[in-house]
């Protein structure tokens, strides 16, 4: 079923709605959501509450394209399932990893009284994105967005573990110029 | 909370293309084929649950989307536009300036969407009259190289295309079921061969079916490449059953005329050009041939690339 067929099910308040989102998007979902959470039976009960978030949300909203849409509900359940465990850092995921790769760019050498706002570094993050190339954008997303780890990524894009972790390391330095330039930092 | 972990959460809410792009590469799945831009599973192709004209409205409620005619200004810059000057070549990317386009047509469609194909009958070739010896008629049907074309702007990397490989193998190649990828079609060009083989293009009519996907964020143009002194008229505005209806003729200093005809479903948000040269068709004839195409959607998702593409070109090759 295509999307905007989901979505009127959505719209129409039938039950349906969630049974073709799970066919459809289940996998995805709960791969987005093991990436963070590394846990088979928390991954699940997330991805249950983004269905439900869909279901409260729709109406109003009209996604045109469900996969980024239910993906971005399901990354920000996921984390913040986490955050409310005061266990971001902890855990057998990529997130610890991925939060100690960006540490070394945007927590060591900071100027601690100017503290970063999420909606600044969404903007600068965006920003940065629109600027990439498409090889190094997929890659930086499919580990700081999708958390997946350095080898899927490398077997996934065709490139060598070494030039992941060098292309990764290239665009955190991107985004911190871009941030000192903007005077964030 | 540290800046590494405000910038995991500020990372959520990207751009969606972006993110699309990413998951591609990475090959997760949404219920499909993993790792391409496109989902190889056809959907059923049940004439009954298809998209064909005259099928009643479902009974939810569904987003209605509008055409919309203006007159760019003069002086905008450049534009990126579809362009096949041969229907045996692929279409071309063409960097042109604004400021001859006499009319466009824009469409407030969602992004992305399903392929879809059409099937016209009352065309020329079928009509004994048409066979004589002043005009050869060339039937160039079967275009449907747009979809694996359309499929590389997404990714490049995704789809490979020879030229030399038969439309419907490219199809099939691409995921479309191969019965429908022979006998359904994206466009229909009856061309008279005698002027054409003497260097100066004559389009009898034209079919062109534009999913809505290539509608998002892109402009259907008319007279950016016509020479000076064209006039491109709106002559009618209406409801076609289930179409949003414009008729626009095209008057060519030569004296030649182009009628062309825009039908555009709301609801399905896929376009329907048909243009005719005025001599063999006025508006009525083409409204016959409108009354009689059929369009389905396949199975098959595009994305929208509105960044590589944002204009088609809608000029019949005439005049």
């Amino acid at each position: 079923m295509d999307d905007a067929k989901i979505v009127e099910l959505y719209w129409s308040r039938s039950e349906q709605a969630i049974s073709e989102t799970e066919s459809k998007y289940g996998k995805y979902c709960r791969t987005i959501s093991f990436n963070i959470l590394a846990d088979t039976a928390d991954a699940e009960e997330c991805v249950n509450d983004t269905y439900l978030k869909a279901w409260n949300s729709m109406p109003s909203n009209r996604p045109s394209r469900l996969a980024p849409y239910l993906g971005k509900l399901t990354r920000w359940l996921s984390l913040n399932r986490l955050r409310d465990q005061d266990c971001l850092k902890r855990g057998n995921g990529e997130l610890p990893l991925v939060l100690d790769e960006l540490a070394e760019t945007l927590d060591s050498g900071f100027d601690t009284e100017k503290e970063l706002e999420i909606k600044e570094l969404n903007r600068e993050i965006r920003h940065l994105l629109s600027k990439l190339q498409k090889e190094e954008r997929d890659v930086f997303l499919s580990r700081y967005w999708y958390m997946a780890s350095i080898a899927e990524i490398a077997e996934k894009s065709g490139f060598t573990e070494s030039k992941v972790k060098t292309m990764l390391h290239r665009t955190r330095q991107k985004l911190l110029k871009q941030l000192k330039e903007e005077g964030l930092c | 909370m540290l800046n590494s972990e405000k910038a995991v959460f500020a990372m959520n809410d990207v751009d969606d293309n972006h993110l699309e792009s990413a998951r591609v590469m990475l090959g997760y799945e949404t219920g499909k084929r993993a790792g391409n831009t496109f989902k190889k599973r056809i959907i059923t192709f049940a004439l009954a649950a298809a998209l064909i004209l005259g099928l009643s409205v479902a009974a939810y409620a569904i987003y209605r989307a509008t055409m919309y005619t203006r007159e760019p200004e003069e002086g905008t810059t450049e534009y990126h536009v579809l362009y096949q000057s041969d229907p045996n070549e692929m279409p071309q990317l063409l960097h042109v300036n604004f400021d001859k386009t006499k009319l466009a047509l824009s469409f407030d469609v969602p992004e992305g969407g399903y392929f879809p194909v059409m099937r016209a009958s009352g065309l020329p070739g079928e009509e004994e009259n048409w066979q004589n010896e002043s005009l050869y008629l060339m039937l160039e049907k079967a275009q449907c190289f747009g979809l694996p074309w359309e499929l590389k702007q997404v990714d490049p990397s995704q789809v490979d295309i020879n030229p030399e490989q038969e439309p419907s193998e490219l199809l099939s190649d691409a995921g479309m079921d191969a019965e429908i990828a022979k006998t359904w079609y994206t466009t229909y060009i009856y061309r008279d061969k005698g002027r054409d083989l003497a260097g100066d293009n004559m389009d009898i009519i034209r079919i062109d079916l534009y999913g809505g996907y290539r509608l998002h964020g892109q402009e259907v143009i008319l007279g950016a490449f016509s020479p000076e002194g064209t006039e491109v008229k709106p002559v009618q505005e209406a409801t076609f059953g289930e179409y949003q209806l414009l008729e626009v003729q095209m008057l060519h200093p030569s004296g030649a005329i182009d009628n062309h005809l825009f039908l555009f479903h709301p609801e399905k948000y896929y376009l329907l050009h048909i243009s005719g040269n005025g001599t063999y068709y006025d508006f009525p004839a083409l409204e016959k041939i409108a009354q009689n195409i059929e369009v389905v959607e396949t199975g098959l998702h595009v994305d929208s690339y509105e960044n590589k593409v944002n204009f088609i070109l809608a000029d019949l090759a005439a005049g």
